[in-house]
């Protein structure tokens, strides 16, 4: 069994409570992240996934309920202080990320948060530099403007800018919107290569073709509520959860259905395996 | 004669010594659905905006059907090419679905009394009827690309361009679009014309023009392009799911159709060998 | 997500004040912000804010929304009210030192600034909040359009200030994000002194800033292609249609001027 990393137990959330505006957007949640996981986390807009990834890295507090990572505690009377403490092993990957670089070069980018912890700068040379090698980018460009590189290679610098904290724990807000195929293979060796060093990947998207064999766990939200906690395989069997999270099947498991297949593979190659292998049996069965 | 037509343009920014589009000749149909693909930087945008006159060429002069664009005819141009781009957030100029869709009528004089059928018949085509009160901000990112398509209708032109349209919206917005293409096309009789890198969406049209670095490396019916998949490789462009599969066959030595099947076919193609 | 309303955007609902036109908001925004001026003792103050309350009530947006409208002006209100009763005299003086000086007058001043900043603001909170910005533009477009006459360029400059105003809520969510994403990355904006902190928002103003020219430069893209153009005459879908309620709001705005005159005389 793998060690629990976030556990989050009876968390409620809700916007300007006590007000005509009272919104709640999360519901009484409980969830558990093994540590190392994959987690997907899907879910229309206004499901309260970001509420909930926000939760996570402690940028709002729980209405009630506590969140648990690391043996650190998060609620509604933590205060500010702990609450940095909280966030410290944690990094967060904003919706275009790209869109929040400031500084003059990559490389001050790039030690902002170091920077914020106070580390030493050998400390922050190293993880600047392991950073940048994580996201695959030349460090010739940490002496170049942000501003000047192109967009993939700007959302890979914002990502280097997160991971340069080393955190534990990495949260992505819809990483792959806006980035090509080949920006987003990219992007999943970059996961990939992260997650099997030991980091704990809670990814927020509607883009399920970024879900790979990697991915160990599915977590539907629907107004608030956890309404799926489970495989990958598990979730792609129920069409039902996936008109309910307004998702579509990744193009694999959409053909692999329509052509009369009953696996669900994951990817065009997994996809294409299967197909081989049912036409030699076929071929085989006819001869 | 009914086309497209780029004689010898060239474009480059006055300030800039980039030549972003170098002497290019070429002619698309009219009344078909149009891919043009490339890289970030290949001149797709360029070339587009070259069409609607939003960029005058440096060289060269292009037609559509006998009228040549230029900045005489700006007016007429640019009702004539209608323009969908990429971020859904940055195109919108009224608050409410109706008066966004208004804004293009505004801009060609049509009277405020023939507005709202205009633009009811507008929305009723892109499926948004319901919305014409509604905030654009409330929408989601598919549904301000229908109002940007509606925006776009409402001055009634004969060529839509899609600007990479589809490239910050979700499996579900662009597949909305793409059905929404699909009739527009089937239907409506427009000429579509679909910038994109991803070629599951490329396929879908009838015709594919390759571009990279400012040249036109490609120009036909799309399963000939597509078929180049030597070209394709070099411009790092992953093939559709169907050729991706195609392709896979072909290497474990099983005999399929000798020729580029969309996805749909190949789907289809599948299906009947399996059962 | 969060549904906090900000000053400049619209709500929309159904309420009387809703459906008053435009130009009638924008005149009795005006009206009213001109009277706030000469209700300046207890009374007639009352009275305004009286009137005001009553608007707000009418008008269905919640009073959370306005406050959470005014609360960003709270900062300049109160330091302006502490420069008004440290450096103002007259009347009974309570303590002094050096030029410094706390007074009666100065304490009386210091209320009134507080009291019509407050109003002022709110009110203009009313008039976007219940218009849709766009009727906004038009409504000032046709209160300057005499101005026409002296060749400035009415249409432009309505139009300019419409996308203004549709650009604000934008960039307060573009703001939050910023701000949470760096906080995110450690960074602490309640940490330092005056100049730290103002250092700390370095980071947020240029991402912004950047963003928002990306902004603009796309929209101008896709306003040309759409046909807009600086030399041609435009024709407006949203008609201004002036009704009933219009001409009995202006009649009430009159009731409100001859209560703060007979308030005045008390």
């Amino acid at each position: 069994m793998a060690k629990t990393k976030i556990e989050l137990k009876n968390v409620s959330f809700t916007y300007q409570p006590g007000t005509p505006m009272e919104y709640q957007a999360l519901d009484n949640i409980n969830l558990k992240i093994d540590d190392g996981a994959f987690t997907v986390l899907v879910g229309q807009t206004g499901s309260g996934k970001s509420t909930l990834v926000n939760l996570i890295d402690a940028l709002t507090q729980p209405t009630s309920g506590q969140i648990i990572v690391n043996n650190h505690l998060l609620n509604s009377q933590t205060s500010k202080k702990e609450q940095e403490i909280f966030r410290r092993n944690i990094g967060y990957v904003f919706q275009f990320p790209e869109r929040q670089l400031f500084a003059q070069t990559v490389r001050e980018d790039l030690e902002f948060g170091p920077r914020n912890l106070r580390w030493s700068q050998s400390k922050i040379d190293d993880a600047v530099m392991k950073a940048l090698e994580t996201v695959q980018l030349d460090s010739k460009i940490l002496n170049s403007s942000p501003f000047s590189l192109s967009g993939g290679q700007k959302r890979r610098v914002a990502i280097a800018g997160v991971l340069a904290m080393n955190p534990e724990v990495l949260v992505l807000d819809e990483p792959a919107v806006g980035l090509d195929s080949l920006s987003i293979k990219q992007l999943l060796n970059i996961l990939t290569d992260l997650n099997q060093r030991g980091v704990t990947i809670i990814m927020i998207t509607h883009y399920l073709e970024m879900i790979t064999s990697l991915v160990t766990q599915i977590v539907a939200l629907h107004n608030g509520k956890i309404t799926f906690d489970g495989s990958p395989q598990e979730f792609f069997k129920s069409q039902t959860m996936l008109k309910k999270s307004k998702l579509l099947a990744p193009k694999s498991v959409q053909i692999s259905r329509e052509i009369g297949l009953s696996s669900l593979p994951l990817s065009i190659d997994d996809l294409s395996m299967e197909i081989i292998k049912q036409l030699k049996n076929g071929g085989r069965a006819n001869e | 004669m009914r086309e497209i037509k780029f004689n010898h343009v060239t474009f480059k920014y006055p300030n800039s010594q980039k030549i972003l589009i170098d002497d290019q000749s070429f002619t698309l149909p009219t009344n078909k659905w149009i891919s043009i693909v490339g890289h970030n930087g290949s001149g797709k945008s360029t070339i587009m905006r070259l069409l609607n006159g939003l960029l005058q060429p440096n060289k060269g002069q292009i037609t559509i059907d006998n009228l040549v664009v230029n900045e005489q005819n700006l007016e007429e141009v640019h009702k004539l090419v209608g323009m969908v781009f990429q971020n859904p957030e940055n195109q919108f100029v009224g608050s409410t679905v109706a008066e966004d869709v208004a804004f293009g009528l505004e801009n060609y004089n049509v009277a405020p009394e023939e507005m709202p059928m205009i633009i009811k018949q507008a929305l009723a085509t892109v499926g948004m009827t319901k919305y014409e009160n509604s905030l654009i901000s409330d929408l989601s990112g598919g549904q301000k690309q229908r109002i940007a398509i509606a925006g776009v209708l409402a001055v009634r032109p004969q060529i839509i361009v899609l600007d990479e349209a589809t490239s910050m919206l979700d499996p579900m917005g662009r597949e909305s679009i793409m059905k929404l293409l699909r009739k527009l096309h089937d239907d409506g009789h427009y000429t579509i014309i679909m910038i994109t890198h991803d070629l599951n969406e490329a396929e879908l049209a009838d015709h594919v023009l390759v571009l990279e670095q400012g040249k036109v490396l490609a120009n036909g019916i799309t399963e000939e392009v597509l078929s180049n998949s030597k070209l394709l490789k070099e411009l790092q462009l992953a093939p559709a799911t169907g050729e991706q599969i195609r392709e896979k066959l072909i290497s474990v030595g099983i005999s399929v159709p000798d020729k580029y099947l969309k996805t749909e076919e190949m789907v289809r193609w599948l299906k009947q060998k399996l059962n | 997500m969060s549904n906090m309303v900000i000053f400049g955007s619209y709500v929309p609902l159904s309420s009387p004040i809703h459906r008053l036109d435009a130009r009638t908001k924008l005149i009795l925004c005006i009206w009213y912000v001109i009277s706030v001026f000469f209700a300046n003792h207890l009374w007639p103050a009352l009275w305004v804010s009286l009137v005001l309350l009553a608007v707000l009530i009418m008008s269905r947006v919640p009073l959370k929304m306005y406050w959470a409208g005014l609360k960003p002006f709270l900062i300049v209100i109160l330091i302006t009210v502490c420069l008004q009763v440290l450096f103002s005299s007259g009347g009974q003086m309570y303590w002094h030192f050096g030029w410094i000086s706390v007074t009666s007058d100065g304490i009386k001043n210091a209320f009134l600034i507080f009291y019509r900043f407050t109003v002022i603001i709110t009110a203009s909170t009313v008039l976007t909040a219940t218009t849709p910005t766009l009727q906004l533009a038009s409504a000032f477009s046709w209160l300057i359009y005499p101005l026409k006459w002296l060749k400035v360029p009415v249409d432009k400059i309505s139009l300019m200030l419409s996308i203004a105003l549709r650009f604000v809520p934008m960039i307060m969510a573009d703001i939050k994000v910023i701000m949470d994403a760096q906080r995110s990355r450690g960074m602490d904006f309640h940490q330092g002194n005056l100049i730290t902190r103002l250092k700390h928002l370095l980071p947020v103003v240029i991402p912004l800033f950047v963003n928002s020219l990306q902004h603009s430069e796309d929209l101008a893209i896709a306003m040309e292609a759409r046909g807009y153009s600086l030399d041609r005459q435009r024709t407006q879908y949203r008609q201004l249609r002036w009704r009933k309620g219009d001409n009995i709001a202006l009649l009430l705005m009159l009731v409100v001027d001859v209560g703060i005159c007979i308030l005045n005389l008390i």
